[in-house]
Parts: structure tokens; C-alpha cells; sequence
């Protein structure tokens, strides 16, 4: 009997003491969880509510528990986030990745009381629960970074517009050349249509088919210089599916009247089928038309350089097109090709040596690579990747 | 086909509307007009024996216009007017050492260009 009560005293007492170590081990739980550095939030997936949160949830979101138990995910999430698949469908996908036992981490743009918008990077983890299902979320502000990433991309894009107007500066003379030619054209029409009025006013017949040429060369002159417009213009970052011999086409209309007085012909191989590829369409112009100034200048110091260049694209095997320029001009040596990206390096006096350094920098904004392979003697291949278009260029694998 | 008895402009222009809308203007001025888009083309086609002259584009395939003249055998005797999209001055210089008889710069006034011509061809006109 009295062993009986002293067993149960002990076992009243050891279960006494393992619910007080559960105690200690739960609030140790409870201030690792509120003094996390980041936010986090648990979901249940059942209720759809928040049940759990931490004191940098609430200061993030800028809102009460109360009434953030009310609420459930898409409450607080913008309804604009940057994935191309509806943000319903995309959030439940990622819930169902982190149920089935993986950590998916992706950007979200949650929305605080005040309706301000707060970018930021999540990573979903399932939780241990008796009943139903809780993910949780655990949440990084990356508003910082974001402007950061943001005003690098400004910098970039103001870098890439002054080289652009700088190359069309240079590039004047060939324009005004290739200007002149309708305008001489319109005034000869215009004058022969005067001369025949002047002398039988009412020769309609002969003078109708005058104008009609007339007319078609002031849209050329237009064309020429919408083409300048549109290279100039300052316009933000925007990636659309490309058809890379439209590229080649419009790049070599713009140097057409350049490469015509240097006496240099343009060779495009190109194979029978080849994907689009996603790209800003003015900037991958751009980094062409500097490529191809390097050659014309490289074959112009050269007297028995070919006077020609090749332009190429093949299919790369890891979703990318590669695209080069080639001529066949002096080459180079390997230090100087090894250099030839770095800002501020020029072989030329003129040059300000920021020609290649912005076709860097505008390749690998789009994920590409750029590099010069040079032959001394054997000339030159500037070669740089470009992303092939899917039609869901930004779908997370799952 | 002109009159080989009659006089006749000799137009070198790569440029298709330049050819077309010159050929146009001398002709509603009673100039009769052979055009050529090449160098090579004028060369092997041309009747240097008649009278004539020479209206050039500066910038050929091939060669430039001043090169061409020197292409021309006896040609002391052929007016020639050159239309240039841009003329720096070292070309003006030369072609004027080279004894063309004018140099205008596209686009330019037709009736200059015009009564120049007419003056070469039909000296004798009033």
C-alpha cells in the first residue's frame, strides 16, 4: 500500500517534472520563434486563418493579432506578385511543394494595414501538427534590395541611352548621306511636276505617276528617321520574343549607308529553323552595332583585311541561341581580347573604351554571356548567348 | 532609243529614285537621258563618241565617281557635273583639279543643275 502511494507519488512527480521541462523547452521554442530575425507567419491550410505569428509579423504587416487572426494569406498578399502564373494558382502550388516535404523559397509581395506594398522572399516549410495541415512561412523584407536592384537597372539603362546616342553621333554622316538621297529624289519629282503643269495645266496623266513616286520617297526619308528614333529612344528595360533575322535586318538597315561607304558586305548564315529568342529588342541592336564597330574600324586599319563580316546564330544546347559577329580583319592578341570588356579600355584614340563594356553589361542583364575569341592575323568572333522564348519564361520548375 | 545625232546626259547613280526622278526632270526639260546604277555598267554601254555629259554620284560600287573619271578616256571634252550626298571638302578640291564643272550636294536645286546641263549640251541655244 505504501509502496503503492510512493510509486504513484513518484510518477505524479516525474510527470510533474517532464511537463515543467516541456514548459522550458516550449518558451525556449516560443522566444527563439518571436526574436527570429525575419517574419514568420503559420497558415493552417484547412481553416485558411493564420494561427501562429511572431512579433516581427505583426510589425511588418502593421497589425494587431486580433485582428491578424481574421485573416488568411491572400489578405495581406498584393494582387500583382512577380510570377506569370495567376498568384492563386502559384501560392497553392508552393503550398503544396512545402506539404510534400520540400522548402520552396520565392518572392512575394505582401501588403501591410496602410496598403503599402513590401516585396520580400519567403520560404515554406509543413509543420508537425496533430490535425490539419500548417505551413509556415518564414519572411524577409528584401524591400532594400530591391531598390538597390532597381537603381542599378536606371544606372544601367541611362549608360546603355548615352551609348546609343554617342554610336548615332557617329554614325551622323552615313544617316545624312542616306537622308539626302530621298530628299534629292523629292525635289527632282517635284520640280519635273512643275515644269510639266507650267507648260500643260491640265496633264494630270503624266504628273499623277510623279507624285505617287514623290510620296514614296518622303516615307522612305520617314523610315530612316524613325529608325534613328527608335534607337535613341529612352525607353525602359522590356524583353519580348524576337525573331533573330529580324534583329540581324534591322541592325544592318542602320549600318546599312556605314558599311556601303567602307566598302564591307555582310554575309548572314543563319540555319533553316531557329527559336525566337526574349529579348530587349533596342539594346541587343545596340550591342550589335557596336560589335560591328569594332570590326569596320578593326578591317579599316587593316589594308589587307577582307572587307567583310559574317554574322551567325546556332542553337545552344541549354536553352540559349548564340549569336556572333565575325570579321576578318588583323585580330587581336589574347591580352587584348582578355581586356577587351573591361570599362575605359580602348585600342583606339577616340574611343572611350565603354563600347564592349555595355554590351557586357546588356548580355548578361538578359542571363547571356559575351566573349571575343581572336586569332592573331585570323581576325575576330565576338560571340554572346541569348535567351531562347518560352512561351512561360518565368514558370518555377516543380 | 535616242538619236545617236542628238546630244545626251549621261546619269551614274546607284541610287534607283535619284535615276528615276532625274531621268524625269531632264526629260520634261527636253534633255534626253541614259542612267546607269554602276560604274561597270556605264563603261560598257556608254557612247563617248556622241555628245554628251556627265552627271555622278560620288559614292559608286566599286569606285568613287572621281575614280570613274579616271576610267573615261578622253574625256577633256565631256562636261562633268558631280551630286554628292555629302561633300567634304577634300573631294570638292579634287574634283575641281579633275575639272568637273560642278559639284552640288543632295539634295539641290534641280534648275541649277538643269540649265548647267542644257548650257553643255546646246551651247548654241539662247
Amino acid at each position: 500500500m505504501v509502496k503503492d502511494i510512493g510509486r504513484r507519488i513518484e510518477d505524479a512527480l516525474t510527470s510533474l517534472l517532464s511537463l515543467r521541462e516541456l514548459r522550458v523547452s516550449e518558451d525556449r521554442y516560443r522566444t527563439l520563434f518571436e526574436h527570429a530575425p525575419e517574419a514568420i507567419l503559420v497558415h493552417d491550410i484547412e481553416t485558411n486563418r493564420f494561427v501562429d505569428w511572431n512579433k516581427n509579423a505583426l510589425e511588418m504587416l502593421k497589425i494587431e493579432a486580433e485582428d491578424l487572426a481574421k485573416l488568411a494569406p491572400q489578405d495581406v498578399s498584393a494582387a500583382e506578385q512577380p510570377h506569370s502564373l495567376p498568384p492563386g494558382q502559384f501560392a497553392r502550388l508552393q503550398t503544396e511543394r512545402a506539404l510534400a516535404g520540400e522548402d520552396p523559397e520565392f518572392e512575394w509581395v505582401f501588403y501591410d494595414s496602410d496598403g503599402r506594398e513590401i516585396p520580400c522572399e519567403v520560404c515554406l516549410t509543413s509543420l508537425p501538427s496533430g490535425k490539419g495541415h500548417l505551413v509556415r512561412g518564414s519572411i524577409t523584407d528584401i524591400t532594400r534590395r530591391k531598390a538597390l536592384e532597381a537603381e542599378a537597372r536606371q544606372h544601367h539603362r541611362l549608360l546603355a541611352h548615352t551609348n546609343r546616342v554617342a554610336t548615332i553621333g557617329e554614325m551622323a554622316t552615313g544617316f545624312t548621306h542616306e537622308l539626302n538621297q530621298p530628299l534629292a529624289a523629292i525635289s527632282m519629282y517635284a520640280d519635273t511636276c512643275l515644269v510639266k503643269l507650267k507648260s500643260s495645266p491640265s496633264d494630270a496623266e503624266s504628273v499623277l505617276p510623279i507624285l505617287k513616286s514623290l510620296s514614296e520617297q518622303s516615307l522612305r526619308a520617314g523610315s530612316i528617321v524613325d529608325r534613328i528614333r527608335k534607337f535613341v529612344g529612352k525607353k525602359e528595360f522590356m524583353q519580348t520574343p524576337c525573331r533573330v533575322e529580324n534583329l540581324f535586318d534591322d541592325v544592318l538597315s542602320l549600318l546599312n549607308s556605314e558599311l556601303m561607304e567602307r566598302e564591307i558586305s555582310v554575309d548572314v548564315r543563319l540555319p533553316d529553323s531557329l527559336d525566337e529568342v526574349y529579348v530587349d529588342r533596342v539594346q541587343i541592336e545596340q550591342v550589335f552595332v557596336n560589335l560591328v564597330h569594332n570590326s569596320v574600324d578593326a578591317i579599316s586599319k587593316c589594308e589587307s583585311a577582307i572587307r567583310r563580316l559574317e554574322f551567325t546564330a546556332r542553337e545552344k544546347e541549354d536553352g540559349f541561341v548564340e549569336v556572333a559577329v565575325r570579321d576578318f580583319g588583323p585580330g587581336m592578341t589574347d591580352e587584348v581580347a582578355a581586356k577587351a570588356f573591361d570599362a575605359f579600355y580602348s585600342t583606339t584614340s577616340n574611343g572611350m573604351g565603354m563600347g564592349l563594356a555595355i554590351c557586357r553589361t546588356i548580355v548578361e542583364s538578359h542571363g547571356g554571356r559575351i566573349e571575343m575569341v581572336a586569332d592573331q592575323n585570323e581576325g575576330v568572333t565576338c560571340a554572346c548567348t541569348l535567351p531562347i522564348y518560352k512561351s512561360e519564361p518565368n514558370v518555377q520548375p516543380c | 532609243m535616242s538619236n545617236p545625232a542628238e546630244a545626251i546626259a549621261y546619269v551614274v547613280d546607284d541610287d534607283l529614285a535619284i535615276r528615276e526622278s532625274l531621268s524625269l526632270l531632264l526629260s520634261a526639260n527636253d534633255i534626253p537621258s541614259q542612267v546607269f546604277a554602276t560604274p561597270r555598267e556605264f563603261l560598257d554601254n556608254c557612247d563617248l563618241s556622241r555628245k554628251c555629259c556627265l552627271v555622278l554620284d560620288e559614292r559608286l560600287p566599286g569606285m568613287t565617281g572621281l575614280e570613274l573619271l579616271d576610267r573615261i578616256p578622253d574625256r577633256e571634252h565631256i562636261p562633268v557635273f558631280m551630286i554628292t550626298g555629302h561633300g567634304d571638302e577634300d573631294m570638292l578640291v579634287t574634283a575641281e583639279r579633275k575639272g568637273v564643272a560642278l559639284c552640288l550636294r543632295k539634295p539641290f536645286d534641280s534648275s541649277e543643275l538643269v540649265s548647267c546641263i542644257q548650257r553643255a549640251l546646246y551651247p548654241n541655244r539662247g
